[in-house]
């Protein structure tokens, strides 16, 4: 569930640096520093949700829970949310 | 289990925006702040993007092609042009004939120069200024980079590679109909009245055919496209005429042998 909250956090990190790259490549836009900034940091978090997949999948292997910031607690409200439904809610009639 | 508090998942959202964030500017703030980089085509690729688009626009024009107009227009060019030491450009001057009072640039030097243009000089020097501010368009890469930002510095590529894909009369249209801002006018006039001082050319000849240009412009019907597309006339022939001329400015006219204006007129009719 983290992996999957995290991809799609930098799928729109990820959208919003490659239509800004395509306006410099085939716009008006040009390279600057404001632009510079913006790779470097979508860099910085792709790497960062690599790695913490990695480590988080190990780790999961070994059966230690690993949280992430962020996505953690919101993985386990979803988790959370599932499971009182299905606790608290009647079974279906047959 | 514990259900997670809002306040956290909102708490360790700022501190992943806040780390983004700090991360962006803080990049940003070691670039230097007047930085920035255009894709812009090679002096070579602007050429060949230049040889196409005449080659293109020719085709469908009447041109004059005879030497001796053509020498006295490279008179001009070749006195102002011998004052851009840096140019990356070896300027070649065309003449087309058609009533319209107008010259442009395409890329990699090729000036344009209307045979109503001509007709409306009463002396060589005020053609020059012309051919001045047209030289500013190009050493600016103002039509370039208008193409560029137009369409994109991929298509211009691929057209100079050979792929011409009929994109070429699109990009002729916009190389010669849009207008410049007023930026870019400037910068040619600046520019213009700069090379024509260090030609031994007096700027006011700029600011008289300008003047020019905008009277004839209210009694023709012909369409005076050298002022339509150009704003602030007035202002640009103010600061010719009021340019100031560096000590020791001597004034070296073009003589006879170099351009006989009325002998120009007669043959670009």
């Amino acid at each position: 569930m983290q992996a999957i909250l995290s991809q799609l956090m930098l799928t729109v990190v990820n959208a919003i640096h490659f239509s800004w790259l395509m306006t410099i490549l085939f716009g008006s836009a040009e390279f600057n520093g404001k632009y510079v900034g913006f790779a470097a940091a979508v860099i910085v978090f792709n790497l960062l949700e690599f790695i913490s997949n990695i480590v988080g999948a190990v780790k999961a292997r070994k059966g230690e829970l690993c949280s992430f910031t962020f996505v953690g607690p919101v993985s386990k409200l979803v988790y959370y949310n599932q499971l009182n439904k299905l606790i608290n809610d009647p079974p279906p009639a047959h | 289990m514990i259900r997670p508090q809002p306040i956290r998942i909102i708490a360790e959202a700022l501190l992943l925006a806040g780390i983004f964030l700090g991360v962006w500017f803080g990049v940003y703030s070691l670039v230097p702040k007047d930085w920035s980089y255009k894709p812009r085509l090679s002096f070579e690729d602007e050429k060949k993007l230049g040889d196409i688009l005449i080659d293109s626009y020719l085709q469908g024009e009447q041109r004059v092609t005879d030497p001796e107009a053509l020498d006295m227009i490279y008179a001009m060019g070749n006195r102002l042009q011998e004052q851009i030491p840096n140019s990356q450009y070896n300027y070649t001057f065309y003449i087309v004939k058609s009533p319209v009072a107008n010259a442009f640039t395409l890329p990699g030097g090729n000036i344009v120069i209307f045979s109503g243009l001509i007709e409306l000089a009463d002396t060589p020097e005020e053609l020059a200024g012309v051919l001045g501010h047209e030289m500013g368009h190009a050493e600016n890469r103002h039509v370039v980079d208008r193409l560029i930002k137009e369409f994109g510095i991929t298509a211009i590529g691929a057209i100079v590679l050979g792929d011409k894909g009929g994109m070429i009369g699109g990009l002729l249209q916009k190389a010669i109909s849009t207008s410049f801002d007023r930026d870019q006018e400037r910068e040619a006039d600046d520019f213009a009245l700069k090379t024509l001082v260090s030609s031994g050319i007096n700027p006011k000849y700029f600011g008289d055919f300008f003047s020019k240009l905008d009277k004839e412009s209210s009694v023709l019907e012909n369409g005076l496209e050298m002022i339509s597309t150009h704003p602030d006339n007035g202002e640009r022939i103010a600061k010719a005429r009021n340019y100031k001329l560096p000590a020791g400015f001597t004034e070296k006219p073009f003589t006879a042998d170099e351009v006989d204006l009325k002998k120009l007129k007669e043959l670009v009719q």
